[in-house]
């Protein structure tokens, strides 16, 4: 039979599966099922957020934004954010993509020790890591005093309340996002596919450059986007392991709110952290899936 | 339900007949099941044969409730069933992929329909043991389905289909996704099964062998059409239409124009002898000068020196040329190019000798009354009306 | 083909890097010490009995476990009948159900958490444990919600077809095999949002009051007050029960993979 008879075949199928799908409009059951629990989010969450903006633009009103970009210490958090999130961003790519491609491409005992390495990171929240790191790097923290000890330093090194530190705390919570996004795409690829291009005489760095690097490109932009978003909402680590120049917008959201003075004005704060992130998300969606990158988001966590 | 039926596995209670009514289908402007209408007896096994896309699974959907009939009517039992819902018609289903409960153990995938037939919980247990008997698979209650072979979770699922002796059982090509050998044990196991209950069986298949195998009737269907209906033996020796013998087994397809000559009716082909009987020109209504087409089933046809097939009487034959001799495993094909350009294929058993190697020009010779005519300017299903 | 000697040594520093944090906490929690040191002066329990001992934490991890719950069976539920809204609902498009319970996914956490201070400061749910609840409910609907629409469309229709011919009618079906096929993957979901809610903390602020706090409000005060070994063993506590939720959650999913294929 011909290629159009099966067709047809599988569309009179696909209809005839559905005992849900065919069927008169109107509300239907899951429908009808579904939409308290829409309600509830409408409210409980979109209500929220709504009134986030609405304040943002009438409370006292749109002076809020003005206020709010001319205040220097505002603008120098957006930048810094900024500058944060893109190094942040670096450094997971720069450490979790050979991370990633050693995780899919090792024997058994290694694997499973990146793994368990990577699980066991990614399992401890945030917060705990923040507080390690401190207990790492402070002056009279762990590495400090072992150097101390060994007579390699006299005075502790400058490991803790400055740009590196954040950056350090950062970079360890966001890498495992974008190890697994990699890991999943460089899992797909055939290692047949890497051992022709070597048996074909390309070497090491030729072979990955052609070969690898271009079919595991979709996972670093899955991975970087979703670190970098991630990066931007951010505070609580670079408060903590950061110096008082590394504040976020984040921090000067919650300081607002905790201060409360004009509630409008940490509204137009996260309008405008909001507006950041959905710009990202906005020019990504450009190119590829937004699903794609919160699934890899959700499988983590 | 009475209380003996509650109790035990009843033998004995037979299906129900069953009748299609002008059975139609469509799926936007196609139509996919085609005014079909046909009956079968309590306790007989039908099987809808057909390629895919011909509508067989949809008339298959139909009977059960899955699929709307658009017009016409289905009845079981002698009670139509068209508007009841699928969970109230009481009937069996065996689906290709098995469609085993994956959460349940085998118990409880037998004990299912019995437990929406409200049977006592404790009568449940000894008709479940009692079905796993019928299909020889006894002692695997605990088991969950993946645990089982293709094989086993098809007799599970034939379990599951019987255990409430339903007044049908469709089977959506049961056998498609088992390998030759399992298939073959297991069309026997359902004859059994139904003989042995009583069970009025609507299978469908593309697999001929298998239509033949276990059916009692076989429906042909044909984008969305019926294109014959009756018992195998039937269909085989008259097929109704080039399409039906086509589809019944390999066979050979002639063209020509019907002449009067010395013998009778015959096919107006150059030097080829092709005899039309007198039952051919009364049933097809042939005339001289019709464009008619000749089936021969590769079965039917044997090789003979062109010099012998000019001298026998009676016989029709075609001159052609060996292309090929193929061993299929469990026959020769020998492939041949005939005067006309036609590509014919005549079957061997792998002892017999044939006649001929390739390159050879011999004669494709077979008894006229094997041979089935239509004509080739109307569409074969409507010939067939 | 494996990895060349340069990229394995780069991946097990990062590996150690990523591990050490945890390691140096679950250590140091076991000091005998007073003050937090690496390796850890000699074996103790004594700050677990010290945080198991007073009343602050135990009020937090209460507050915390009970929120968690609840965020966790409120996500179940929710996520879950989205999910089968946006499989089998025939009258509001797939795209806007999941957009819809996607969004708490990519707003960052202190524009929600905001947004949840403004709308339930004024209302009578405010400083009580139900205002956290629902507010981390929202955060866990996506887990819920992905993980059930990924198991809904791994269900066989022909198996909800084989139920109704054995005479299921709808709602039998969906109670007798849909559900039951979907469970594992919707607890795999609410262990997901429990463990969201368990180490939430910007959220948790925000809506937090003298007499609602949660655990990792109670441990952000401690580390802004000072490190003690105290924090080690409260972080070990929390993490040991996340990583045991986690597991758990993984294993249920696979099992609901293997009965898919």
């Amino acid at each position: 039979m011909s290629g159009r008879d099966s067709g047809v075949a599988e569309v009179t199928d696909l209809a005839a599966v559905g005992i849900r799908r065919a069927g008169r409009p109107g509300i239907d059951f899951w429908t009808l099922l579904g939409t308290p629990a829409m309600l509830v989010v409408l409210v409980a969450f979109g209500v929220p957020l709504f009134m986030v903006v609405y304040k943002s633009a009438t409370d006292p009103g749109l002076v809020n934004y003005t206020d709010v970009m001319g205040d220097p210490v505002f603008r120098k958090s957006l930048f810094k954010t900024i500058e944060i999130a893109v190094a942040a961003t670096l450094a997971a790519l720069l450490l979790g993509y050979p991370y990633a491609y050693v995780m899919a491409r090792s024997g058994r005992w290694m694997r499973s020790f990146l793994l368990v390495a990577l699980m066991v990171s990614f399992w401890t929240s945030l917060l705990i890591r923040t507080f390690a790191w401190q207990v790492l790097l402070q002056n009279t923290g762990v590495i400090n005093t072992e150097l101390k000890r060994l007579g390699l330093i006299d005075t502790p090194l400058p490991i803790i309340r400055n740009e590196f530190a954040a950056l350090v705390g950062m970079t360890q919570m966001l890498a495992p996002f974008l190890i697994l996004a990699v890991y999943a795409l460089i899992r797909a690829i055939p290692p047949e596919l890497e051992q022709a291009a070597m048996g074909m005489g390309a070497r090491r760095s030729t072979m990955f450059r052609t070969v690898v690097l271009p079919l595991s490109m979709p996972g670093v932009a899955a991975g970087c986007v979703l670190v970098f978003v991630l990066a931007l909402g951010f505070y609580i680590t670079p408060q903590v392991l950061g110096g008082p120049s590394e504040r976020m917008v984040g921090q000067s959201i919650a300081e607002a709110v905790h201060a409360f003075v004009r509630p409008g004005l940490a509204c137009a704060m996260a309008v405008i952290l909001l507006l950041l992130v959905g710009l990202v998300l906005a020019a990504t969606a450009r190119f590829m899936r937004l699903s794609d990158i919160l699934k890899m988001g959700s499988m983590s966590e | 339900m009475t209380q003996s039926q509650e109790e035990t596995f009843v033998k004995g209670r037979a299906g129900a007949d069953i009748e299609i009514r002008h059975a139609s289908h469509s799926y936007g402007p196609t139509l996919v099941v085609d005014d079909i209408t046909f009956s079968a007896d309590a306790g007989e096994i039908v099987t809808l044969l057909g390629p895919s896309g011909s509508g067989k699974t949809t008339l298959l959907r139909m009977i059960a409730g899955f699929v709307p009939a658009r017009r016409g009517s289905i009845l079981v039992g002698g009670s139509d069933v068209t508007a009841l819902p699928v969970h109230r018609r009481n009937i069996g289903m065996v689906f290709q992929n098995y469609a085993l409960f994956p959460h349940l153990n085998v118990r409880d995938n037998i004990a299912y329909p019995l437990a929406r037939a409200k049977v006592r919980r404790a009568a449940r247990p000894s008709i479940v043991a009692e079905a796993l008997d019928a299909v020889r698979l006894p002692g695997v209650e605990e088991r969950m389905p993946s645990q089982l072979s293709g094989g086993q979770q098809q007799r599970i699922a034939l379990a599951r289909a019987i255990v409430n002796r339903p007044r049908l059982v469709l089977m959506d090509e049961p056998l498609g996704a088992l390998d030759r050998r399992l298939r073959e044990s297991l069309q026997v196991e359902i004859v059994r099964i139904a003989r042995e209950f009583g069970l009025t069986v609507v299978n469908v298949t593309h697999d001929q062998e298998e239509a033949f195998t276990i059916s009692d009737k076989i429906a042909v269907l044909s984008h969305g059409k019926l294109l014959q209906y009756g018992p195998p033996e039937d269909l085989f020796r008259a097929p109704g239409s080039v399409e039906v013998a086509d589809f019944l087994g390999e066979s050979n397809v002639l063209h020509g124009v019907v002449e009067l000559g010395r013998e009778g009716h015959r096919l107006r082909r150059g030097d080829d002898l092709v005899l039309l009987t007198d039952q051919h020109v009364r049933s097809a209504g042939l005339v001289p000068g019709q464009d008619v087409v000749v089936v021969v089933r590769s079965w039917s046809a044997r090789l003979v020196p062109l010099e012998d097939a000019r001298t026998q009487r009676g016989r029709s034959w075609v001159r052609a040329r060996i292309a090929a001799v193929l061993f299929t495993g469990d026959s020769r094909k020998i492939v041949l190019h005939s005067q006309q350009g036609e590509t014919l294929s005549v079957r061997y058993t792998i002892d017999a000798e044939i006649p001929g190697v390739q390159g050879d020009e011999v004669a494709v010779q077979w008894d006229p009354s094997l041979g089935v005519v239509t004509s080739a300017r109307t569409s074969p299903q409507e010939g067939d009306r | 083909m494996n990895a060349g000697l340069f990229s394995r040594t780069i991946a097990v520093v990062v590996a150690l890097l990523l591990a050490a944090p945890t390691i140096v906490i679950a250590a140091t929690s076991f000091t005998s010490g007073v003050i937090i040191t690496f390796p850890p002066k000699g074996f103790s329990m004594r700050w677990y009995e010290e945080i198991f001992g007073d009343r602050a934490w135990r009020d937090a991890f209460v507050t915390s476990f009970t929120t968690g719950i609840l965020a966790a069976v409120i996500a179940m539920v929710i996520g879950t009948l989205l999910a089968f809204m946006a499989a089998r609902g025939r009258l509001v498009p797939r795209s806007l159900v999941a957009t819809l319970a996607m969004t708490p996914m990519i707003v960052p956490l202190v524009v929600a958490g905001i947004g949840f201070y403004m709308a339930y400061v004024h209302t009578s749910l405010y400083n009580h444990i139900t205002s956290l609840a629902l507010a981390h409910a929202m955060l866990g609907v996506p887990f819920c919600f992905l993980n059930v629409l990924a198991a809904l469309t791994a269900v066989d229709p022909r198996v909800e077809e084989a139920a109704s011919i054995c005479g299921a009618g709808k709602l039998t079906v969906i109670a007798t095999v849909t559900v039951p096929l979907v469970l594992p993957s919707a607890v795999a979901g609410g262990l997901f949002a429990f463990v969201t809610s368990w180490d939430e903390v910007v959220v948790a602020t925000l809506l937090a009051t003298p007499t609602l706090r949660t655990l990792p409000i109670l441990f952000l005060s401690q580390l802004r007050e000072g490190l003690e070994p105290s924090t080690s063993a409260a972080a070990t506590v929390i993490t040991l029960l996340t990583i045991v939720l986690l597991v758990i959650a993984g294993l249920l999913s696979r099992r609901q993979r293997g009965r898919s294929t």
